[in-house]
């Protein structure tokens, strides 16, 4: 298989990785953060922790995170998905009425990363005070779990239909709005270490001055100064490594075999 | 490189925390566990089976109770010696036995007009009882 082959696959096996995540397994990550709070809760109880169905998933996530870094968010995330497509479409649209939606300027968008820790405190917080509840009643991942598992009684939920309709009008706005700047499990996953083996890394000597196409592409506007690309936005979509037009970037091992 | 570190302590130190919370919390539990269950026996059978002697002042001197114990209930109680005791007050007295026997307490109220013998009776029963729990 050439290059150009592997380029292919990789581009649109995501996105059939992506849709049967989305038809099978679409609450995963909501279910995986739920193990998360119930830890939390847990503790605010003083009560001893056990090895729930949520909690288990969990711990399968965030091993898988650790090895192969956010291939969740990038490949299974239902939610992730849901941000990806809306983006697409709306670019599309854009494109036919020949109008661009203003972007968001560098330094806010910075900060705006930060934010989901921000969000991530505040839930654990929350559910140590044992309002866990509170958090589900209202969160917008509650309705859009309900409505991937064709359940349509989300009527009791207006606040969370409230908080995701704003969240899909972002996510038109804005590549990976959502798990930029809210997602809490993001968050926690761009917190845990991540084997190098498995990193991007990028072979800057062979660069076109100035061409920054790697940047311009990545979905969640990576600095991509870090070699190999550590940081924790990395969510392993793939993008720059078919966007480079040297295919200076590549799986770490693969550098290593060289 | 650091990067990793950093994060890799990060998590370390967190499973660390985890691990210690859960030990605590485990041993705690266990001990909730077995106060509960003590409770409930103490609940179910409240004296061991024998027969107990107690003794305490009355009205003139010192009452000597013996009180027996079957299947866990308070069967018996004989007022072995009331030495100095007036004689009508600690007849009177007396029905404080089969009160107690009737409510399986000595948490009974004194017979009025003996007060003080019932009580010497009731206190000679708590102390021969402080052997059975």
């Amino acid at each position: 298989m050439n290059k150009k082959q592997k380029n292919r696959l990789l581009f649109w096996g995501r996105i059939a990785v992506q849709i049967i995540f989305f038809v099978f397994l679409p609450s995963l990550f909501s279910q995986a953060f739920g193990g998360v709070k119930e830890i939390v809760t847990a503790i605010g109880q003083r009560d001893v922790l056990s090895m729930s169905a949520f909690v288990t998933k969990l711990i399968v996530l965030v091993a898988v995170t650790i090895i192969f870094g956010r291939v969740f968010c990038g490949w299974a995330c239902a939610f992730g998905a849901l941000g990806d497509w809306i983006y697409a479409i709306s670019q599309q649209i854009q494109k036919k009425c020949k109008k661009r939606l203003p972007g968001i300027p560098e330094k806010a968008d910075y900060i705006l990363t930060k934010a989901k820790y921000g969000v991530l405190v505040g839930i654990l917080v929350l559910c140590y005070m044992q309002k866990g509840q509170l958090i589900t009643n209202n969160s917008p991942w509650t309705v859009f779990s309900l409505l991937t598992a064709r359940n349509i009684s989300i009527g009791a939920y207006g606040i969370g239909i409230a908080f995701l309709l704003a969240i899909l009008v972002g996510m038109a706005f804005c590549e990976r709005f959502f798990c930029r700047f809210l997602c809490p499990m993001g968050a926690v996953f761009s917190l845990l270490p991540q084997l190098l083996i498995f990193q991007f890394k990028r072979s800057r000597e062979n660069c076109i001055p100035n061409c920054q196409a790697c940047k311009r592409n990545c979905p969640v506007k990576m600095k991509l100064q870090e070699n190999p690309m550590q940081e924790g936005e990395c969510i392993k979509c793939g993008r720059c490594v078919l966007t480079c037009p040297k295919k200076n970037i590549s799986l770490g091992w693969e550098r290593i075999k060289k | 490189m650091k990067n990793f570190i950093l994060k890799t302590t990060n998590l370390l130190l967190v499973l660390s925390v985890l691990l210690a919370y859960e030990n605590v919390a485990k041993d705690r539990k266990r001990q909730v566990l077995a106060y509960e269950k003590k409770v409930r026996e103490a609940q179910e059978t409240k004296y061991k089976d024998g027969t107990y002697s107690g003794a305490a002042e009355g009205f003139g001197g010192e009452i000597e109770v013996s009180v027996e114990v079957k299947d866990g209930a308070i069967d018996t109680i004989q007022i072995v010696s009331a030495e100095n005791e007036t004689k009508e007050y600690l007849e009177e007295a007396k029905s404080v036995t089969d009160t107690m026997i009737d409510k399986q307490t000595t948490d009974v109220d004194t017979v009025s007009g003996a007060t003080f013998s019932s009580t010497g009776i009731i206190n000679a029963v708590k102390v021969a009882l402080n052997d059975a729990n």
